[in-house]
């Protein structure tokens, strides 16, 4: 018989981790080197927010036109239309350089 | 109308970006970003599209950091002329309070309020 093994669950889950992290990433790239609890906790949110609802949006652009697969058009007119601005992107990417944040290693189960 | 053909050569002009994602690496890995787009039902097999969605978001996102640390400055500059004597150190160091996010969140349209009850 099987031993039901303890998962160590963490009290928040590892994506909203990495999100906390790219926002505290900018913020030093910024020259905030420290920011209250609650200026971060509302940009992670709105962070995790807006990516939901790009998705959200892209989804239902690309199935309006009958589509399955999201085209860049459909992502463009969701872009658009919740008011990002898509044509400074390309200089954005030009001028500032981050270090990529990188996936935590994957996590083996230990089995004793 | 006018509004189309801009939105059209957003389109052409996003399309060349597109291709430049290739080897750009957004500061968030694009599991998450893909975590949080499923979530919103949006599955694409194409990274870039990801890539793309990532930067928008970042590029928002550090726009909004700019405008509060914009600011903060402006308001520990005002401190420090009102009080004589006050540190003149330029010190380009910068603590982030919802006293500053506040304001740039508003200039943005976004009304962010504490509730009675949380501390």
């Amino acid at each position: 018989m099987e031993k039901v093994e303890a998962i160590v669950v963490p009290n928040i889950d590892a994506y909203r981790r990495l999100l906390s992290k790219a926002i505290s990433q900018l913020l030093i790239d910024k020259g905030a080197v420290l920011a209250s609890h609650q200026c971060l906790e509302t940009l992670t949110q709105m962070l995790q927010a807006l990516f939901v609802e790009i998705g959200n949006s892209s989804h239902h652009f690309c199935e309006l036109s009958g589509r399955t697969i999201p085209t860049v058009g459909d992502v463009g007119l969701a872009l658009i239309s919740m008011g990002l601005n898509v044509t400074t992107l390309d200089t954005y990417i030009r001028r500032e350089t981050h270090v990529p944040i990188p996936l935590p290693p994957q996590q083996t189960q230990q089995r004793q | 109308g006018n509004s189309g053909e801009r939105v059209t050569s957003s389109s052409h002009h996003l399309s060349d970006f597109l291709l430049q994602l290739e080897d750009y690496t957004p500061l968030l890995p694009d599991a998450v970003t893909s975590h949080y787009l499923n979530m919103g039902g949006f599955q694409a097999d194409d990274k870039r599209l990801v890539r793309l969605i990532s930067i928008a978001a970042q590029k928002y996102m550090s726009d909004i950091i700019d405008d509060a640390l914009q600011h903060s400055k402006a308001r520990t500059h005002m401190q420090n002329v009102n009080t004589p004597g006050g540190s003149k150190a330029k010190d380009r160091k910068f603590t982030l309070t919802m006293e500053d996010l506040q304001p740039a969140l508003a200039d943005y349209g976004i009304n962010v309020r504490k509730m009675d009850y949380s501390q």
